[in-house]
């Protein structure tokens, strides 16, 4: 049996380590999001929003137009505020400058309007205190990305690898991944990552792949009728990993999957 | 007693999930189409091309891998799901013969889940009867 304490002060000292190593330009006004164009922009907007699970304020500033502060909990939208030094947290946290996100259109075009506007773009996150409003769905960066890119063909992946990893998490029984951040790394049951990181070393490599296949595709191996896990393998972008997963939850598995490719 | 054909049977289960474009019977060990049904109409060879694609993913490391490692012990083969932004390609083996499978080309919304199920039934009947 691995020592669990001891993985934990490795990983632990590998993270301290990493982060010494960053260089994110971090200034008072937060993480830089500078993009070339407001395109490009717009992608590491709806990114942030994509990326955000706890109820966050994200504040986007800039030296040309106002701040844009989004209200976002569960990589869903559920406010909009611009204007200069936006404060969201007054009284009963409604500011004046709030934008009703009844209608995903307007919000799409506030979003367009700041990113056309801004050039260097700083992003900061805030703990929200006030309650989210009832009864409201919110706009995920999907519904936004279709409202922004459609028909321009330049729709964004609705997820990134790293946020499909995050919502796997809820169904995974273990994952292997090669290519983490802070190298090969084993999330959920330990003795079934280290089966998955068998395969990898036996298979890792060896892509099945023709003409008839992305480069980026999965592939999931599965039987519903028998008590044993579901198996997937990603390839993605030159990086691969490994899934173990309650085979009845096939479907979800696919759908979390598919939507890297998007 | 039900006296359908292979083809009804494949019809059948294209006609059930609309997302299907196209379904092939097939003999794996040789690569061999032995029955098939299509969308639209179709070529001998893509049908061919569909059932090499699915012998080359059994053929495979990782396939061999990951069935001793996980399903071997049963004596089970599993499923396999390939899918990638345009489609799923699902292989289904049969457990009344080893080198028999349904071959399908999914893009539609139906569950693959249910899909794997009825493919699976649809092997199983086809089994019985032969």
């Amino acid at each position: 049996m691995p020592d669990g304490r001891t993985e934990d002060a490795e990983r632990l000292c590998k993270v301290l380590s990493s982060l010494r190593n960053i260089e994110h330009g971090f200034s008072a006004r937060g993480r830089p999001l500078a993009k070339e164009d407001a395109a490009q922009r717009l992608r590491a907007i709806l990114q942030e929003i994509d990326e955000t699970v706890l109820r966050r304020h994200l504040r986007f500033t800039n030296d040309r137009v106002g701040d844009l502060v989004l209200d976002v909990a569960e990589r869903r939208l559920f406010g909009v505020s611009v204007g200069k030094d936006v404060r969201l947290e007054k009284g009963d946290g409604i500011a004046e400058t709030q934008i009703s996100i009844d209608d995903p259109a307007s919000v799409a075009g506030v979003l367009q309007g700041f990113c056309a506007e801004a050039d260097s773009v700083y992003v900061q996150t805030e703990i929200a205190q006030s309650a989210l409003p009832e009864g409201v769905m919110g706009l995920s960066a999907a519904d936004l990305s279709a409202q922004l890119f459609e028909g321009s063909g330049k729709a964004m992946p609705s997820v990134t690898l790293e946020t499909a990893i995050a919502d796997c998490r809820i169904f995974a029984l273990a994952i292997f991944d090669s290519d983490a951040a802070e190298g090969a790394a084993i999330i959920g049951q330990t003795a079934l990552g280290m089966e998955l990181q068998a395969l990898d070393t036996e298979h890792g490599s060896g892509k099945v792949i023709d003409e008839q296949s992305s480069p980026d595709h999965c592939v999931i191996w599965a039987r519903a009728d028998a008590q044993m896990p579901a198996i997937l393998k990603v390839h993605h972008n030159g990086r691969h990993l490994w899934v173990a997963f309650e085979a009845d939850q096939l479907d979800a598995c696919i759908e979390c999957w598919s939507a890297i490719f998007a | 007693m039900n006296s359908l054909s292979v083809k009804d049977r494949l019809d059948s289960f294209r006609n059930r999930f609309a997302g299907c474009s196209v379904v092939v019977f097939a003999d794996v060990s040789t690569g061999m189409v032995l029955s098939a049904s299509s969308r639209e109409r179709t070529t001998q060879e893509k049908l061919d091309d569909l059932c090499r694609r699915a012998a080359s993913r059994l053929a495979a490391g990782a396939h061999a891998g990951v069935s001793n490692r996980f399903f071997g012990a049963n004596g089970l083969t599993p499923s396999l799901i390939e899918f990638d932004a345009a489609q799923r390609f699902c292989i289904v083996r049969s457990n009344h013969a080893d080198e028999e499978a349904l071959c399908f080309l999914h893009d539609g919304p139906e569950p693959v889940s249910e899909m794997l199920a009825v493919a699976s039934e649809l092997l199983s009947d086809i089994g019985a009867e032969g």
